[in-house]
């Protein structure tokens, strides 16, 4: 993008999120200006009801495991929390 | 009385805040479950359930249903939290469900809470003739599962629970 047709802006982001901003910038070979431009672009100006139908449609399966996981007592309440978040965090980012 | 009770909320449960406000009131409780939503916390799933609404191609009257299954006879948590599963999972390819198990109780029950919004943008509202439809589907299920046990449907129940 041409620096003379944009315009700086600043943002506060959390430690987590802003790790997860330079790896998910890397791995598309991107620069944090570049991701957060298509991240938006493709998000809210072309279909967003297309990606919130097929982000929860992805999440069916998530959900189900995670339905199992809470029936059963025989596993303690904060380890059932430890799976659930570590599953959350690995189909999230 | 017979031993299992399905119970539909008639209510007027009309606005975005009935949404929240019924899908809130079961996410509370202590064992919870539900489909089309990241659980971890709830305005991360409000914000889920009104995005539904907002790419709806259709209009409703209605945000949310909420429903319980009401056991007389003991049954087991674990029973109960599979068999809910199960249940949610019927609704679970076009519209987002939470469902809670309730123990505190003379008798254990599970609510379900639909937003009648689906998710998929062009699959219409659930109306009331709809939704029957999958209570009668809950219903062959429990027969399936408590074959000795006399079930009713209450579809109207008056008042609004939450």
């Amino acid at each position: 993008m041409n620096k003379q047709n944009s315009e700086r802006v600043e943002f506060r982001l959390n430690q987590k999120t802003k790790e997860m901003l330079k790896l998910k910038a890397e791995t598309r070979k991107l620069n944090h200006s570049e991701y957060i431009r298509q991240l938006i672009e493709n998000d809210t100006l072309q279909n967003p009801h297309e990606s919130h139908e097929l982000k929860t449609n992805s999440l069916l399966i998530l959900n189900y495991v995670i339905n199992v996981i809470n029936a059963y007592d025989d596993i303690n309440k904060s380890t059932k929390e430890s799976i659930i978040k570590e599953l959350n965090n690995y189909v999230r980012y | 009385m017979s031993d299992i009770r399905i119970e539909l909320f008639q209510g007027n449960y009309n606005t975005r805040d009935s949404l929240y406000y019924v899908f809130n009131y079961i996410y509370k409780k202590e064992y919870v479950g539900g489909y089309g939503f990241y659980s971890d916390n709830f305005q991360g799933i409000n914000y889920q359930l009104q995005e539904s609404i907002d790419y709806s191609s259709y209009t409703s009257d209605r945000t949310v249903w909420h429903f319980i299954i009401n056991f007389k006879r003991a049954s087991s948590k674990e029973e109960l939290l599979v068999l809910a599963n199960r249940i949610a999972f019927l609704f679970a390819p076009s519209y987002q469900i939470i469902y809670g198990l309730d123990t505190e109780s003379t008798n254990m029950h599970l609510h379900f809470g639909v937003n009648a919004f689906s998710y998929h943008p062009d699959i219409p509202t659930l109306s009331k003739d709809t939704l029957t439809r999958y209570i009668n589907s809950i219903e062959y299920i429990l027969q399936q599962n408590y074959p000795q046990q006399s079930i009713t449907k209450q579809l109207g129940k008056k008042g609004k629970h939450v």
